[in-house]
């Protein structure tokens, strides 16, 4: 079995996922957004040969998306990296049919590397559908490498794509050609008639060796540096350099190359390609009329994300029911089993009321998830990051920071990531400091109780809505104030692809929120877990046999049930007060004592550094095991008797603000590249956070109440 | 002096002259935006900070600080 390895490389968009997806059928993600597929991915597949009974191991490297091999962006650097200096046998270079022109810009590029490739002319289909024929054996042609039409949506042409990778594998060498300007391939033509005459003995072709001595690259200079050729050599170079710079009117050979690809690039793409004209307009560009409209496209964005979130606690709300009688039922039978010992609290009141407050959540999370899919694969969010650049941009930020933002919305963890995209330190920094002002999935749990306990279903979603706004506002703000006084410096241009409209595939849909519910889930079950019985444990202990028996015998005292039961009440919530979570939260209660929060409110916020799941599963503990009677009235009714308004309003502007979770800040330091940028970040947030809830537990006090 | 700003929403054109550093020049080249190309304008954002513009078979979008760089002439309908 020989094992090949291909290179796999194209502009954004083009279908380079949905293609490798196409030929193996593994399971990748296909984004429509550039910065999707920052890491490169890789997959196998078996190939045999049967008329030379040879088998096939092919590897196919999926790099990231790249316009051409610039360092401008991170994605670019990574492709470009790979193709110089990594060890592969073969480029794929998948190329958009419906945009020859600009695709084969990067073609050009790629050719010049001199590397073995097969060109796969991607979206035929479509590029029929929009009037556009392309003479692929043409291309071949011109280009010197196999041209393959397919069609990852049809599966056309991928068989074919197979072969030709094997066959251009086989091959000793390369066939591919440029061909550029009279005036270069004059130059180069006097410099390979030197080498010819003088028989110069070389390992790679004399035109290449022409041609990167007239691009002045430095490794070639070297090697011939120490040749006796060198002295003959050099004033003809000079003297073709002197006609080149003559001839273009500038000294800058990278610009001069460039412009040399984009000519060949330009004249490939109109010998081989005929487009039949058409008045009519494109599907793109009547979406486009409507959603990028100067004036009703914030408002339609805007109403789009509140139907999102209505979504979010509209239809989650159903399952959550369900789940949380589940959880209760199940807890009931763990007492049952376990006994009401310490076995029997454990599991009951520590796993599974911790772990089932956070699965309850669950159907949320997932609709939040699909609709930012939606965004993402339809092609809106390049559409967003357009119609809220010119906002976005005065306060600091750059269009393209709406992705990593909203995303932030999910999950800070990719978040955080996903700021990647942007090019320039500064707005990246800006960008990853005021992700965390973007309420994640996480934080939800802990809104939709407070919420639900405070207000009525039907103004519970538009409460909801209001929360996740004012977090984003206040991070706008934030960003506003770090970018006069922090992040200084110039600004990223805006330069960006808007891609066509595209109907999201069910199959990337059920991927992204099957994956993010195995996550959820996981986490549920491992940290959440382990963070419930340690809350339970810190709960719980240490015990205080002499008090308990005095309560008891005070309790046996009396003949009154009522009192019996106030007792009782007294006695867990004094357990309670003096356990290590008890002191913990007394300790530092002073810190949140000016925001209206009790020790308890306190220890639920301290343990949500950890994660901010752990809040709601921390006050399930907390507030379950003071309940006096038996039948639970629900975590929510609890907070409700036990919490005031004010109070919890001020609970809520702190958990908008205040760090993510321990996962979220690991990631945080890595992209923001150190710990001291998470120890500003941990000084900012927390000081915004107090003094915001310090402000709004004042302003709630004054007019709630 | 003319910039795409000068446009409205429909309006075809050709790029001039672009007065940007290498890397921009570059960058925007890779989505072929250089002189000589021809254009339309699709949309304008609000205060037309940014605008949508068709350059060959693709759509690409631009802030008002790159607008200010590019340097444009418009093309009459029936010419282009």
């Amino acid at each position: 079995m020989q094992k090949i390895v291909v290179a796999l490389v194209g502009q954004p968009n083009v279908g380079k996922s949905s293609l490798i997806n196409a030929i193996s059928d593994a399971k990748l993600k296909v984004g429509n957004f550039s910065g999707v597929t920052v890491e490169k991915t890789e997959v196998v597949f078996n190939y045999c040969d049967e008329v030379k009974c040879q088998d096939y191991e092919v590897h196919i490297i999926d790099l990231p998306g790249a316009y051409s091999l610039n360092d401008y962006t991170i994605e670019e650097r990574v492709t470009k990296n790979f193709i110089e200096k990594e060890d592969y046998d073969l480029i794929v270079n998948v190329v958009d049919a419906t945009n020859l022109e600009r695709n084969l810009l990067l073609t050009t590029e790629l050719l010049e590397t001199g590397r073995k490739m097969v060109i796969a002319l991607n979206m035929m289909d479509e590029a029929e559908k929009e009037g556009i024929k392309i003479d692929a054996e043409q291309l071949s042609e011109i280009l010197g490498v196999p041209c393959v039409p397919t069609s990852a949506s049809t599966k056309e042409g991928i068989k074919a794509l197979e072969e030709a990778i094997v066959e251009v594998y086989r091959k000793p060498t390369t066939g591919s050609k440029i061909v550029y300007s009279d005036v270069i391939e004059e130059e180069i033509a006097k410099i390979v008639k030197f080498f010819e005459e003088k028989k110069f003995t070389c390992k790679i072709p004399y035109k290449k060796v022409a041609v990167k001595l007239l691009k002045e690259d430095k490794d070639i200079y070297q090697y011939l540096h120490d040749q006796p050729i060198w002295i003959e050599l050099l004033p003809i170079i000079r003297e073709a350099l002197n006609h080149i710079y003559i001839h273009y009117g500038t000294k800058d050979l990278d610009e001069i190359f460039e412009d040399e690809r984009l000519a060949f690039a330009r004249g490939a793409a109109l010998e081989v390609m005929t487009v039949e004209k058409r008045k009519e307009k494109t599907l793109t560009e009547k979406i486009d009329d409507i959603l990028i409209n100067k004036y009703f496209g914030i408002p339609i964005f805007l109403f789009l994300m509140w139907g999102l979130f209505q979504l979010t606690f509209e239809f989650g709300a159903i399952p959550m029911d369900y789940i949380d009688q589940f959880f209760t039922a199940l807890a009931d039978k763990a007492k049952d089993i376990f006994g009401n010992g310490e076995l029997g609290s454990v599991i009951s009141d520590g796993m599974i009321s911790g772990v089932g407050a956070v699965i309850m959540f669950l159907p949320n999370i997932l609709i939040l998830f699909l609709g930012i899919a939606l965004l993402e694969t339809t092609g809106y969010m390049s559409r967003v990051s357009f119609l809220l650049d010119g906002f976005f941009h005065k306060f600091g930020l750059h269009g393209k920071s709406f992705i990593p933002l909203v995303t932030g919305f999910g999950c800070s963890v990719p978040a955080y990531m996903a700021a990647r995209t942007l090019k320039n330190e500064k707005d990246r920094l800006l960008t990853l400091f005021i992700i965390g002002f973007m309420s994640c999935g996480a934080r939800l749990p802990i809104y939709v109780l407070f919420t639900a306990a405070f207000f009525a279903q039907d103004v519970a979603g538009n409460m909801l809505f209001l929360i996740y706004l004012t977090g984003a506002m206040i991070g706008l703000f934030a960003a506003k104030i770090l970018n006069v006084l922090v992040f200084k410096g110039e600004d990223e241009p805006f330069v960006m692809e808007m891609p066509k409209y595209r109907w999201p595939s069910l199959r990337l849909l059920w991927h992204t929120v099957y994956s993010q519910a195995l996550m959820y889930l996981q986490k549920a079950g491992t940290f959440i877990l382990a963070a419930s019985v340690l809350v339970w444990f810190a709960s719980n202990y240490p015990k205080y046999p002499e008090l308990e028996k005095a309560y008891h015998t005070k309790i046996e005292q009396t003949t009154e049930s009522a009192k019996k039961a106030e007792l009782e009440h007294q006695l867990q919530a004094k357990l309670l007060e003096e356990s290590y979570l008890g002191k913990i939260g007394k300790a530092t209660e002073p810190f949140f004592a000016p925001l209206g929060m009790d020790w308890r409110l306190s220890v639920a916020l301290e343990a949500g550094l950890a994660a901010k799941e752990v809040v709601v599963s921390t006050m399930g503990v907390l507030y379950s095991l003071g309940e006096t009677d038996e039948t639970s009235e629900g975590l929510k009714n609890q907070i409700r008797k036990n919490i005031p308004l004010p109070t919890a309003i001020a609970f809520i502007v702190f958990v908008m603000i205040y760090l993510p979770c321990f996962a979220a800040s690991a990631v945080f330091t890595r992209e923001a590249g150190g710990v001291k940028y998470l120890v500003y970040l941990f000084i900012f947030t927390t000081t915004t956070a107090w003094v915001l809830s310090f402000i709004a537990y004042k302003l709630a006090g004054v007019f709630l109440t | 002096m003319m910039h795409i700003y000068h446009l409205k929403k429909g309006d075809k054109g050709k790029i001039v002259k672009i007065n940007a550093g290498k890397t921009l020049k570059a960058r925007m080249k890779s989505f072929g935006i250089y002189p000589g190309v021809e254009f339309e304008v699709k949309a304008f954002s609000l205060g037309k900070n940014n605008v949508e513009l068709q350059v060959g078979r693709s759509l690409v979008a631009l802030r008002k600080g790159e607008m200010d760089k590019i340097e444009v002439e418009r093309l009459d309908h029936e010419e282009a």
